[in-house]
């Protein structure tokens, strides 16, 4: 049930709301916004390459990075808690970096606020792919997948032989 | 005294160090390193022993009389966010981190298809959460890490996916979603009215002379409410006995050993600090649900039908008894330290005694492959003390411990709290304790016989298709013995050194009462002078 529109305006509006969603991340430095926003944006960009391609599709193009990047996401930001430890002697503090070649400011709460950024992402998206896809969608992805033995998973009230 | 120097920053590691092996998990796809361990049970198990190393670093420490409190990032209380660790944060951080070490040779051992599921990732994560809540200096920051543990509880306790734990996890989840709620409730009452939700600036505001007349009694009451949920007292208890034994045996042990006593350290943090008068004025109604709590538990835990329903249900007299020493500290003079000492000794007794019990109850049920094993009509025996004498062994000793028997920590903590309630003449609640402490007894005596006495299933058979029918499950070795018998040795030695463990327990009833302490160490340099004006 994928929509034929969709499919037209996809392009341009996956590129857009990636634009925005990385303009709401560097926003929220000093002004609402942040990787939390910026996070259910890019989700929002998932969500319409659900729509118009269908889960299963998505699914497969990038079902099984989400969750890595999330645990990604996770290290990004405590790396950003501890980054600033030794130099201003306590967690949380931040760090900041002038690159003058750039003049832009770059600092450690950043690092955390694209954490973040990654998390929301990354874990939205699953929900939204896991909410979508059909049972028979499931059953394909199943297929799918090398590991059979999952599939007997929640059936059995023992434990199999470990 | 108070360290809030560099070596403060330590504690923030308890977060981050879960929080990094779970997030290392997430990205490193599961490999099988050596036959029984994997990458994500091997991060778990570094996990825990660094919490471990750094918990025995804390205790050490904050036993001396140190108080180390962080002022993260720099930014001071009672804005900025406070990390306080005493002696009693530093003891339950402690017994935690024993519980989780102790935890996950037992998941490696017997863990079943949950393993792929992500069992190791979401108990990091509860680790995570505790350890927050017990360091946690202000309400929001307690809902935040309570918040991390429930909801990664909720996915623990419907992991597996089987019928009856959806329908035991949505009790669970409306009941915590509820308290929750109240929590959030009480959280908005004490922004709303004092403007702050440090614990030490609270403390101080109240004591101003003209606030309205409904504001202590209700916070206290919607506190109380929200960590009387999570803690499974009384009449809010009914949560945990239809959903804990659906669980499996590793998440059960680790939730008998954690979830609910998170809610305990918060009614002992938060009443002696914030609402002494409370504690003596609501006394009658506390001790009455502490009874009934003790109740409940103990024909709860004597009707269940099978081995953890009934261990799990058992709980809920645990923490009558652990509350009533609470609700008895609390007189017109203040809250007597000398009444919390024998409550918090019960906890750290009840939290390795629970733990250990839950395990091998796990274990028994994993090689029956069926928990009934209460003799009665229609519950057969298990007989299996042909097979496994060391579990049986094990599982008498902390049967032993849980009902209070000498040498064993039961014993010193229970005979405190029975002291405390004859020298404040609570003789029917001291009735009701002694005698469900015999009928304890007697249930978990009948529970040992069932499990162990009777005819020996028949032996594993390896000849093949064609030999009789097994009863015997997987079974489970030294990884699931060992944690075990580790911890029937903790409660040995809190019962052999009975009086090194109540100096603990005493320096850290001596911390909760200290209520000046408390707010000296968190308010540094004025701040919370400036603060209040």
């Amino acid at each position: 049930m994928t929509e034929l529109y969709l499919k037209y305006v996809l392009n341009g509006l996956t590129a857009a709301l990636i634009l925005l969603a990385f303009f709401f991340l560097l926003r929220g430095h000093l002004l609402p916004g942040g990787g939390f926003v910026g996070g259910l944006m890019a989700a929002a960009v998932v969500e319409l390459a659900i729509i118009s391609q269908g889960a299963v599709t998505v699914q497969r193009r990038v079902g099984r990075l989400l969750l890595p990047v999330s645990g990604l996401g996770l290290l990004t930001a405590v790396l950003a808690i501890i980054f600033g430890w030794p130099q201003s002697g306590t967690v949380f503090a931040p760090v900041y970096f002038h690159l003058p070649w750039l003049e832009v400011e770059f600092s450690t709460a950043l690092a955390f606020d694209f954490g973040v950024f990654l998390v929301v992402m990354s874990v939205t998206s699953l929900f939204l792919l896991d909410l979508t896809l059909t049972r028979s969608a499931r059953l394909e992805q199943l297929l799918d997948m090398e590991d059979m033995e999952d599939r007997s998973v929640g059936q059995e009230q023992v434990p199999p032989p470990s | 005294m108070t360290d809030s120097s560099n070596l403060a920053n330590l504690l923030a590691l308890f977060a981050i160090i879960p929080l990094c092996a779970a997030g290392g998990s997430l990205l490193i796809p599961r490999f099988q390193l050596l036959p029984r361990l994997h990458t994500h049970s091997l991060a778990a198990l570094l996990a825990g022993i660094v919490n471990l190393i750094l918990a025995l670093w804390l205790m050490a420490r904050t036993v001396q009389g140190t108080n180390l409190v962080l002022h993260v990032g720099g930014h001071h209380g009672p804005f900025g966010i406070v990390l306080v660790a005493d002696v009693f944060s530093a003891l339950l951080l402690l017994l935690t981190a024993v519980i989780y070490l102790g935890t996950v040779p037992f998941a490696i051992d017997v863990l079943d298809q949950r393993d792929r599921m992500g069992f190791y990732p979401l108990s990091l994560f509860l680790l995570m959460g505790v350890n927050g809540t017990f360091l946690a200096g202000d309400l929001f920051n307690l809902y935040v890490f309570f918040e991390i543990l429930v909801i990664t509880s909720f996915v623990l306790v419907t992991l597996g996916g089987q019928r009856d734990q959806i329908r035991g996890g949505l009790r669970f989840v409306v009941l915590n979603l509820l308290g929750s709620m109240v929590f959030l409730g009480a959280v908005a009452v004490a922004y709303g009215t004092l403007g702050t939700l440090n614990f030490a600036h609270i403390a101080v505001l109240l004591r101003q002379p003209n606030l309205p007349a409904w504001l202590v009694p209700m916070m206290a009451g919607l506190l109380f409410v929200a960590f009387a949920g999570k803690s499974a007292l009384f009449p809010l208890h009914f949560w945990l006995p239809c959903s804990y034994h659906t669980t499996h045996p590793v998440v059960n042990a680790l939730f008998g050993g954690l979830l609910t006593k998170v809610g305990l350290y918060s009614l002992f943090r938060l009443f002696p600090l914030l609402f002494p008068e409370q504690l003596a004025a609501w006394q009658p109604a506390f001790l009455a649900l502490a009874g009934a709590s003790m109740v409940v538990g103990t024909l709860g835990g004597l009707s269940g039908d099978t081995l953890r329903r009934a261990l799990s249900f058992q709980i809920v007299s645990h923490i009558g008894f652990i509350f009533a020493g609470l609700a008895l500290a609390g007189t017109r003079n203040g809250v007597l330290a000398v009444g919390l000492a024998p409550a918090i000794l019960y906890l750290a007794h009840h939290m390795v005694v629970k733990t250990a019990v839950l395990m091998a109850g796990g274990a028994i049920e994993l090689e029956l492959q069926t928990g009934r094993v209460v003799p009665g009509p229609d519950g057969g025996t298990g007989g299996l003390l042909a097979h496994r004498q060391w579990l049986a062994i094990w599982f008498f000793l902390t049967a032993l411990s849980l009902a209070g028997i000498p040498p064993f920590s039961g014993f010193t903590g229970k005979l405190g709290l029975l002291l405390l309630m004859i020298s404040m003449e609570q003789w029917l609640l001291l009735a009701v304790a002694v005698l469900s402490s015999f009928v304890t007894l007697y249930m978990i005596m009948r529970l040992w016989q069932g499990a162990f006495w009777g005819a020996p299933p028949p032996v594993r058979n390896t000849d093949g298709p064609a030999a009789a029918p097994t009863r015997l499950g997987p079974g489970f070795g030294m990884l699931t013995l060992t944690p075990i018998a580790v911890l029937v040795g903790c409660s040995l030695l809190m019962g052999v050194f009975g009086e090194s463990a109540w100096s603990v327990a005493n320096q850290a009833a001596a911390t909760l009462t200290d209520v000046e302490a408390y707010i000296d160490s968190v308010a540094l340099a004025g701040h919370l002078a400036d603060a209040s004006h």
